[in-house]
């Protein structure tokens, strides 16, 4: 799917100025003041009343040109705790998933959305890192203060 | 039915590109895209599936006149901007799309002024765009002129639409109207009811009813009487079906059955199946052209009933891309070029016999315009690159032997030694090398003008693949479209220049690996 990348996200950025989620920030990148819609930088807000609560985490979106044929590529920073996040940062998620959930109408604001969701309901059957994976699986009070500890390192700006 | 609310200018969105609908087509799970986003969507070498619900579809559908004509009814302005970027866009690709002329929906007046300024040809877009723009919106969709069905029955009239379903070629019927009169799946002889188009019903199943097509009907003003006929229609089909269904029970303990039916039936035979298992009839005028020296090689050359032309659609069906065999038309100049699959060829034949050369034109996926003394001609399957690795492994899907591609290119591009790219191309070449026999002597002429036209045909230079590909003028032309190629815009400027062609190559399958590389991190 050439050539359609970069007008779906220029509509992208016009649907998500008129209709932003709470909390939320999804934004092209602007290198010396021109911008670069195929990388979007974004911060979701943990949800309210769950351990993630209070921190509001960073996450980059790399759109190719095959977008939206192709889902993006959504990464925390390195090193990011939970059990579905790679160590490199890139989130395992099905919607994400070329040849599992991902449809070319699932837009920006619903990736959004799904990673909020998945970051207080891991899903234990498709671990991407060890750490949190078996933290979460055997010491859940050890899993809940690291995530804890975690929120409080990415403040509101 | 209460009132339902009318589809605001939001729900006419394409789920792709997120603009406004442009050139609607109505996919057989009855979503609506733009067409351009439809086709650059669809999978090059398998079937496609939904960008929406991803089920699984073979056809590119025709544009859909309904919703085109009402959309630019409802929102002329805005509707027109989108005609008029889609057509700039096209002209700088060079391949355009069916151009349906809305302005016979606006003032039936003026239709013979109109036609006589040539406003339905194309060069006149622009005309046509600035008309649009002038025109003030109208609140209420045409029920009569637009959402109208034809369903081809003797004893029933055309009735406004209800439950549409929208057929592949672009065409709506009411779902019970398809149900009683048309097949579908495998083996369906059925065509269009319109009474215009007459092309074949494909899929495996009835299309599911277009729900936002519906909703414009369910909030039109007479929507409740529209449902009532519905329900009459349905009613007396019922009972038709009954009386039916008892006359001949009568007459099979009579005599076995008139011939009539059968008799449709049978010269359609020749347009079915095209997707599972496609029938190996050869039809009139198919025979391959000067390949008898290289029988020797048989076991090398694909099975043309079930060789897949890649990146290659019907014209007529859609079917997308051919699989089985291809006739391409040898005079239409658009630069797309105009290709029929083996079960539309014999069909669109036959219509330019029974309609003469005026009305027998058919328009292409691609507003090519096919008419009658155009010359088909069989394009012979040429594997390449693709092909020869989907012989040598059947066991692989086309995903698993694109990622079989990238990973030669990974593992090269790891050892550092040389061009990555190119070793891995003289690495999977050399594979398929010592899978072919050696020695087949050249039986055909070399290709004239398409040496080292590619990355598949650079690294097989005077190797024995070469001897089998047939010197066939569609050959070059397959070659040179490869793997990526064909209806694909930007890489059709370079068609002509070799080494761009390998450039290009090389740069998507950098961009393959480095996709690769990092999905391998990640597993890390």
């Amino acid at each position: 799917m050439s050539g359609i990348a970069r007008g779906r996200l220029a509509e992208e950025r016009k649907v998500w100025r008129k209709d932003r989620p709470h909390g939320f920030v999804a934004r092209p990148e602007t290198v010396d003041g021109a911008v670069n819609l195929l990388r979007w930088e974004c911060s979701i807000p943990g949800r309210k009343d769950t351990l993630w609560a209070g921190g509001f985490y960073p996450l980059t979106m790399e759109f190719s040109e095959d977008y939206p044929s192709k889902p993006p590529k959504c990464k925390f920073p390195q090193g990011f705790f939970h059990p579905n996040i790679y160590p490199s940062g890139t989130v395992c998620l099905s919607i994400l998933n070329e040849d599992e959930g991902w449809r070319p109408s699932i837009t920006v604001k619903q990736i959004l959305m799904g990673i909020q969701d998945l970051l207080d309901s891991p899903n234990p059957a498709s671990p991407a890192q060890s750490e949190a994976y078996m933290l979460f699986t055997n010491d859940r009070a050890d899993y809940d203060r690291k995530v804890k500890e975690q929120s409080l390192r990415y403040p509101a700006l | 039915m209460s009132q339902a609310s009318a589809p605001s200018i939001d729900d006419w969105r394409c789920p792709v590109c997120l603009e406004m609908l442009c050139k609607p087509v109505v996919g057989a799970c009855g979503h609506v895209f733009c067409f351009w986003c439809e086709h650059k969507s669809m999978d090059v070498f398998d079937k496609s599936s939904c960008p929406t619900c991803r089920m699984p579809f073979s056809n590119l559908p025709a544009v859909c006149e309904a919703l085109h004509f009402h959309l630019g009814r409802t929102y002329p302005k805005e509707y027109a901007r989108r005609l008029r970027e889609c057509h700039e866009e096209e002209k700088k690709t060079g391949n355009f799309s069916p151009n349906p002329t809305p302005v016979f929906l606006f003032d039936f007046s003026k239709v013979n002024e109109l036609l006589s300024r040539g406003l339905q040809n194309r060069g006149s877009e622009k005309r046509l765009f600035d008309f649009l723009e002038a025109q003030e919106p109208m609140t209420e969709p045409d029920m009569n002129g637009i959402f109208e069905c034809t369903p081809g029955m003797e004893d029933v009239e055309t009735h406004v639409l209800w439950e549409p379903v929208v057929l592949n070629c672009g065409h709506a019927v009411c779902k019970s109207c398809a149900s009683s009169t048309l097949t579908f799946g495998p083996g369906s002889t059925s065509l269009c009811p319109c009474g215009d188009c007459r092309m074949r019903v494909v899929g495996d199943k009835m299309p599911a009813v277009c729900k936002l097509m519906q909703r414009v009907i369910e909030a039109s003003p007479i929507a409740e009487r529209v449902r009532r006929e519905a329900a009459l229609r349905e009613e007396a089909a019922w009972v038709n079906a009954e009386t039916e269904l008892a006359e001949e029970e009568e007459e099979e303990e009579d005599h076995d059955g008139e011939e009539e039916e059968d008799h449709d039936g049978e010269e359609e035979e020749d347009h079915d199946g095209e997707e599972e298992g496609e029938e190996a009839n050869p039809l009139p005028g198919a025979v391959p052209e000067g390949g008898e020296a290289d029988v020797d090689v048989d076991d090398l050359r694909p099975n043309p009933e079930t060789f897949v032309h890649v990146a290659v659609g019907c014209d007529a069906c859609g079917v997308y891309p051919i699989k089985g065999r291809r006739f391409k038309c040898i005079d239409c100049p658009e630069r797309m070029g105009f290709d029929l699959c083996g079960a539309c060829h014999g069909l669109v034949e036959a219509r330019f016999v029974e309609r003469g050369p005026r009305l027998g034109a058919i328009e292409g996926r691609f507003n090519q315009q096919h008419r009658p003394g155009h010359r088909m001609r069989e394009v012979h399957p040429v594997p390449n690159f693709f092909h020869i690795l989907q012989q040598r492994h059947p066991d692989l899907n086309p995903r698993q032997i694109m990622n079989f591609i990238e990973e030669q290119i990974l593992a090269q591009q790891e050892g550092g030694d040389g061009d990555p790219i190119t070793n891995a191309a003289d690495n999977i070449v050399a594979e398929i090398l010592d899978n072919l026999e050696p020695n087949v002597d050249g039986a055909v002429a070399a290709e004239e003008g398409t040496a080292g036209g590619n990355i598949m045909e650079a690294g097989l230079e005077g190797g024995p693949v070469e001897d089998v590909v047939r010197a066939d003028a569609e050959a070059e032309e397959l070659l040179t479209r490869q793997l990526f190629g064909d209806e694909d815009e930007e890489e059709e400027e370079e068609e002509e220049e070799g080494d761009v062609e390998v450039e290009y190559l090389s740069e998507e399958d950098e961009e393959l690996a480095a996709d690769a590389r990092r999905r391998g991190l990640d597993a890390s």
